[in-house]
């Protein structure tokens, strides 16, 4: 029983363990550095990155080696190197991004800031944080109103459209931002300019897209989109979810063109997509209408244009088909404008 | 004169771009699937000469079932001030100005930058027309512009106006408004309205509400109003069958449950004509290493529908990188619709892929997709595609 108790409660701490690392709560091997025991020592940021006070925009990351770690730490528990494990790696990939991409120098902030570093790393103070600042940090003292409304973002980013840095303070363009981005990209273009190619609008948005951005990521499954997975076997159904939503990126013609080339519509099609009872005479046989009244959109997506006529034939002005027009319908459009005059006669209203 | 644009544009990128370069990029992409047959080629670059010129463009062949065509997305010119006192972009572009959507076209946008935040931006052109189609009557012009006022460190709000013709009739006549403010730290609030001025009436609303409690939490409140036979062209015989709006109001929300595991909760309703159906989604998304480079995530939604068209679906991905320069990739999705017609109960579909960066200009992906199809007949494919990048600064 005991041995039994022992074991369950090992599976459990096991258990944990691996959970922790999974979820990223503990880092598997790796911990990320403990700048908060070598400062509370009293030990200057430059002794171990040294250099640090003179470093311009370019040159080393002025991370410590084994051979700085060592002479402090005269007695090493491992013969390996110190950084394997005692440094986070995506702190490291996070520095080197910052390097490779920002207009920094420390030099510079140093003198600034009187050699205080912990002004800008203010996560020193707390153990087993990643100190590289947000630019929140940058923001408490660069005034950057002007900044963002002129959307001059190069003065410190050598080229946002390839860091490709995701905003964490502002703009944060996290799970579903395809809900606010329409918004967004109204109210602020120029802002999205600067990350953002006009390729990238267009590849969703243009007139003549030959394919999706998620299609052609067909190996990035994690990538957000509208149109992922089974999205073709019941575009139909969404389409009905959310009427004229499909329109406002998609002209009839994108219907057309694709339903054509499947032989759902035009001269060559072999299927009709509408059930039994769609088009008749009498209300139990003419489901149509019902439909046309709460999708109008849907209908243009396969009778626009010439298609129109297909409509007329009925419900033109005397029609056996009756009045398209919902209770109260009015209008300010002259009857021999388009569409009106499809229908009307001039002379009869 | 598109024809002519166009290749203007394409000439001054291909010879302009080398002779200062920094950085100029090209990117080349094939892409085919077994299916139909159908195959894809584009070409995308962009180059930046000098501080006051950008220089961006993307052109494509295809093949398909019915035969071949060939495009350009993009093809644009951007000047801009070093001073930031405006810019000017000329050629194939996406026009998105406040309130209106986003529109594909052949032309010129200016925007001008005035004292006391105050911005006007103006644009004209031609709308794009698949394979430089032009209808026999070639007045399907557009113009339209919006005056912004930003209110420094609040956010920036806009009216805007659109006036779009085909073939010489109106097609769309709109103004609209836009606003995106930050009140307090971690609330943001973003709007958009379009009213229609043939037909008068509200075509289309969206706002949203953000809150940010924390790093952990964000939570977001969302409405739309979206009146279709307004979004469709005022020519369009469909535009003629009554104001049927649809109103959806809904909420998601965002929990960072641990550094690696997003939580995600979302639901609304949505008022159709007559009817009011639903709409429900939670997922999770496991990052396997801190990088992201892996994901694993797990999806369960219920779209609710007129006319039983709802559906309940659950969609699990996953992506692991294999090696150094591999990855695999599998996506699942069950959906079982609440009215099948003529299609089985469950309608499954996946997606199993593998890429490959051997360096860090080339990029190869496989992948076979398998569903059922709307006949339930078994559907397989097989997807391939090859990129090459290249990128020089002087």
């Amino acid at each position: 029983m005991k041995r039994a108790l022992i074991l369950a409660l090992l599976l459990l701490l096991g258990t944990g363990a691996a959970c922790a690392t999974v979820l990223g709560i503990k880092p598997p091997g790796r911990a990320v550095f403990p700048h908060r025991a070598h400062v509370t020592k009293g030990i200057a940021c430059t002794r171990c990155h040294e250099g640090m006070d003179s470093a311009g925009e370019d040159g080393p990351l002025h991370i410590p080696d084994t051979a700085r770690c060592v002479e402090c730490h005269v007695d090493p528990h491992d013969a390996r190197t110190c950084s394997n494990c005692h440094s986070a790696e995506l702190s490291l990939e996070r520095v080197k991004s910052a390097k490779h991409h920002l207009r920094f120098e420390h030099q510079k902030h140093l003198k600034e800031v009187a050699s205080n570093c912990a002004r800008c790393h203010i996560e020193v103070a707390e153990a087993g944080r990643p100190l590289l600042p947000p630019m929140a940090a940058c923001l408490a003292c660069h005034e950057h109103e002007g900044t963002f409304q002129d959307a001059s973002c190069e003065q410190c980013h050598i080229d946002l459209e390839v860091e490709q840095s995701r905003p964490q303070s502002h703009l944060v363009h996290d799970e579903d931002y395809v809900n606010r981005h329409g918004p967004e990209a109204a109210a602020s273009r120029a802002l999205c300019d600067s990350c953002h190619t006009e390729r990238q609008c267009a590849s969703c948005h243009g007139a003549n897209v030959p394919a999706l951005p998620q299609r052609l990521n067909f190996d990035r499954p994690e990538l957000g989109g509208l149109h992922r997975a089974g999205f073709a076997s019941r575009h139909d159904r969404e389409a009905k979810t959310d009427p004229g939503l499909c329109f406002t990126c998609h002209t009839e013609t994108s219907c057309q063109r694709c339903h054509e080339d499947r032989g759902i519509a035009g001269a060559n099609a072999t299927r009709n997509p509408h059930p039994a009872g769609w088009v008749g005479i009498g209300q139990n046989n003419n489901a149509h209408g019902a439909a046309a009244w709460s999708d109008p959109a849907s209908c243009a997506g396969c009778h626009s244009g010439a298609g129109e006529a297909l409509c007329v034939n009925c419900h033109k002005v005397g029609g056996v088909g009756g009045n398209i027009h919902p209770p109260g319908w009015t209008s300010k459009r002259s009857l021999a404008e388009a569409p009106c005059r499809l229908c009307h006669d001039e002379l009869t209203p | 004169m598109r024809r002519k644009l166009a290749c203007v544009i394409l000439v001054a990128s291909a010879f302009s771009a080398p002779a200062y370069a920094t950085p100029y990029r090209l990117q080349g992409t094939a892409y085919g699937q077994a299916q139909a047959p159908v195959g894809l080629v584009s070409l995308e670059g962009d180059a930046r000469p000098t501080d006051w010129v950008q220089i961006e463009a993307l052109i494509w062949a295809g093949a398909k079932e019915l035969g071949t065509e060939a495009d350009a997305l993009v093809a644009a010119v951007r000047l801009h001030d070093p001073e930031h006192r405006g810019d000017l972009w000329l050629g194939r572009q996406m026009m998105t100005t406040g309130a209106l959507r986003p529109v594909h076209m052949d032309g010129a946008r200016g925007l001008v930058r005035l004292p006391w935040h105050m911005t006007v931006e103006a644009f004209g052109g031609l709308a794009v027309t698949p394979n430089f189609k032009l209808s026999d009557e070639a007045y399907d012009w557009m113009a339209g512009g919006r005056i912004a006022q930003s209110l420094p460190g609040w956010g920036t709000i806009g009216v805007a106006y659109l006036h779009r013709r085909d073939d010489g009739r109106a097609i769309d006549h709109e103004v609209g408004g836009d606003l995106w403010i930050t009140p307090v730290k971690g609330l943001d609030l973003t709007a958009r309205a379009a009213y229609d001025l043939q037909n008068p009436g509200l075509s289309e609303l969206i706002g949203s509400v953000r809150w940010s409690a924390s790093s952990a939490w964000r939570v977001e409140l969302l409405t739309t109003h979206r009146s279709s036979a307004r979004i469709l062209p005022a020519t369009s015989l469909f535009s003629v069958l009554g104001d049927v709006a649809s109103q959806y109001l809904g909420g998601r929300v965002r929990w960072r449950a641990a550094p690696r595991l997003d939580l995600v909760a979302e639901g609304g309703a949505r008022r159709l004509s007559e009817t009011v159906v639903e709409n429900a989604r939670a997922r999770a998304i496991l990052r396997l290493d801190d990088l992201g480079r892996g994901v694993l995530s797990l999806e369960l939604r219920r779209q609710g529908a007129p006319d039983d068209a709802g559906w309940t679906g659950v969609r699990g991905t996953l992506r692991l990188p294999v090696a150094s320069k591999v990855s695999l990739g599998v996506e699942a999705e069950l959906v079982r619709p609440d009215r099948p017609a003529t299609r089985g109960e469950w309608w499954p579909w996946g997606l199993v892929a593998a890429s490959f960066q051997p360096t860090a200009a080339w990029d190869v992906a496989l992948a076979a997709e398998g569903s059922v199809t709307r006949e339930d007949e078994a559907s397989f494919d097989v997807l391939a595609r090859v990129t090459y990048r290249w990128e020089a600064k002087q």
